[in-house]
């Protein structure tokens, strides 16, 4: 049996990687899952009238995951004694984005090329707009939103900080994602 | 090829031909991508190369665009954890109809403020300037004792222009150290402060000083525009778009990876070299532009003294066999044809049955020279081998990091986008393109 599950829309996935309520994520095509990597599918959305959509997770064309990475529906509401249950909401993860080995990503929405690399944190709801590189080890602290062609590093309290991008990165992170889905590492 | 991770490392120097190797300044070579380009100059332009324009300001929390305003941080209810950094998050308690007090706390660490109870309505800021005046920090309680001084009538002018002297040289030189100043601990090793203190201790009580930590304002974020600083040649400009502050879309932009040659090395040793062995590495050489770009490299014989740190008593000596040769244009359309051999790997089915069919078809090519077989190319690339020895020297347990200085001379017809800022038919230029090959011992 092949290490890799391979769909007619290009999706590369391997069979290691851990995906939970697969019927609730959406993956646009042309994407690489590596072993290991965990997407929360299968959480409670919390309650919304004007929607039914029930999709936890989506991730756009040539999205590609590393080694061990999470993808974890942003928390919207904790568990407390009167329910049991913690309320998420979903997810959205743009087209030729590249998430690092080891990294965990809670946010509510991670852009169009974004370049995450290993071992970083976005925390809860955390946004980050099209564009940016967030560097090894970075914690993205909770609701915290990262404007366009920033580059990110470090962890708060220590030596956070943004700097912005030059325009390049634009193009550059999206031939990245293009090559990473074609060489697979 | 990665255009993100790879050995395009540039030398930016500010004088009119590039200099001999051995005047390389490493504090200023930069990763080709975060470099602009001065269509006019025809040269690549780091940081401190071109100037910055504020073109728009906006708060990257709330999203309110604060363009027309003089103020660097966001007049909005948006706030900054004082230990952290995080965006505070704001909750409003009410006092039995009496007034409300508002609760500040950081999402991420275990800062809280909570307010005094605000009974008339008043902005955020207001309440947190209030506040904090009441209770001023080290830095703040100083500050407003200078400002009270030098407020005050009845002094002689002589001596209120000694004492603005002194206030001028201490904002000068202590602004870094004041945070840590303590205003009741004159036995500080800070000479300028305490003359000053002095003074104002003789008129003041001592202001206690308190650890208490407020709120802190946003910064706000900005669209900037570059320009080069030899020729004032735009090198960005942002595109504004009305109440769209996190659209951010360019008029105009000149980037150094759009004209100039990505490298990448492949097959370098690691770790070891070994005295006497030869090792040929391999040069990657990616053409980004929509027209052809003859590409001239030259280095050093022998890598001179400032390219091995720490300094070692051996001699490397470098030898390229191909030196100019002619890359195709870019292929956006086909990155796989755009992917050099030696990067392409086994992962996927794509990859490697293009790496095999490549493979296959340099075995055919079998009636070239010798160094044509080490050379290959491709759509818009070149491989060529570069040849390091180690050709004296003694061994050593520590590890040297090795840098290999290449010139590299580009000419091409001029790119379209280029034709209506450049009044030059050709796109021609030399600079230096710093490999850093990695750490080594060096062993017999
Ligand atoms: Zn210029
Ligand atoms: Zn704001
Ligand atoms: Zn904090």
């Amino acid at each position: 049996m092949a290490d890799w599950i391979e769909t007619s829309s290009g999706n590369r996935i391997s069979r290691s990687a851990h995906i939970s309520g697969s019927d609730r994520i959406v993956i646009n095509g042309n994407a690489t899952i590596h072993p290991g990597v965990q997407i929360h599918g299968d959480v409670q959305l919390l309650a919304n009238k004007s929607s039914t959509d029930t999709t936890t997770a989506t991730l756009g064309k040539f999205c590609y995951l590393r080694p061990n990475c999470q993808i974890i529906p942003p928390v919207l509401q904790e568990c407390s004694d009167s329910d049991s249950t913690t309320y998420h909401g979903p997810v959205t993860i743009g087209a030729y984005t590249i998430i690092g080995s080891n990294t965990v990503v809670k946010s509510a929405n991670v852009g169009n090329r974004v370049l995450i690399e290993d071992d970083c944190v976005l925390e809860n709801l955390s946004i980050i707009y099209e564009c940016c590189v967030i560097r090894k080890g970075t914690v993205v602290p909770p609701k915290t939103i990262i404007p366009p062609y920033s580059e990110v590093s470090g962890v708060p309290g220590k030596d956070f900080r943004i700097s912005s991008l030059n325009s390049c990165y634009k193009r550059l992170i999206e031939i990245e994602a293009k090559e990473l889905q074609i060489l697979g590492s | 090829m990665s255009r993100i991770y790879n050995d395009s490392f540039v030398f930016c120097s500010s004088a009119d031909a590039p200099p001999d190797v051995t005047a390389i300044d490493f504090n200023q070579v930069y990763p080709l991508a975060s470099l602009h380009f001065c269509p006019n100059c025809q040269t690549p332009k780091s940081p401190i190369q071109y100037s910055y324009n504020i073109e728009s300001k906006f708060c990257s929390n709330c999203l309110a665009d604060h363009s027309v305003s003089s103020a660097s941080f966001c007049s909005k209810n948006c706030f900054d954890c004082p230990s952290c950094g995080t965006i505070l998050t704001i909750t409003i308690s009410d006092h039995n109809g009496q007034g409300k007090s508002f609760n500040f706390k950081c999402p991420y660490c275990t800062f809280i403020y909570k307010t005094n109870v605000i009974e008339k309505p008043k902005s955020l800021h207001t309440i947190i300037r209030l506040e904090r005046k009441d209770n001023p920090d080290k830095k703040h309680a100083l500050f407003r004792q200078i400002q009270t001084r030098l407020a005050e009538p009845n002094k002689s002018s002589k001596e209120i222009n000694q004492r603005q002297l002194e206030n001028l040289s201490l904002g000068k030189k202590e602004t870094e150290k004041i945070d840590d100043f303590d205003v009741q601990e004159s036995d500080k090793d800070i000479s300028d402060i305490a003359n000053l203190e002095n003074i104002l201790s003789s008129t003041f009580p001592t202001i206690s000083s308190t650890t208490k930590l407020f709120p802190k304002t946003h910064r706000l974020s900005s669209k900037v525009s570059k320009k080069c600083l030899a020729c004032n040649t735009i090198l960005q400009m942002p595109a504004l778009i009305p109440n769209s502050p996190t659209v951010y879309k360019f008029s105009s932009k000149f980037n150094a990876v759009d004209y100039l040659p990505t490298l990448k090395i492949a097959d370098a040793p690691t770790n070891i070299l070994n005295i006497d062995e030869q090792y040929n590495i391999v040069l990657n050489i990616i053409n980004p532009l929509q027209t052809k770009m003859t590409v001239s490299l030259a280095s050093p014989a022998q890598l001179p003294a400032n390219c091995v740190y720490p300094a070692s008593n051996s001699k490397f000596t470098i030898s390229i066999p191909l030196t100019k040769f002619t890359i195709g244009n870019a292929v956006s359309k086909n990155i796989l044809k755009g992917i050099p051999t030696s990067i392409l790997t086994s992962n996927t089915a794509v990859s490697r049955s293009e790496k095999s069919k490549r493979i296959g078809e340099s075995a055919l090519a079998v009636d070239q020279f010798d160094v044509d077989k080490l050379v290959q190319k491709g759509a818009n690339w070149y491989s060529v081998p570069i040849a390091l020895t180690i050709e004296t020297g003694s061994c050593s347990d520590i590890e040297h990091e090795i840098k290999i200085p290449l010139y590299i001379k580009i000419n091409s017809d001029i790119p379209d986008n280029l034709l209506s800022v450049s009044r030059r038919e050709k796109l021609a230029l030399g600079y230096w393109n710093i490999v850093t090959l990695g750490k080594y011992r060096i062993i017999e």
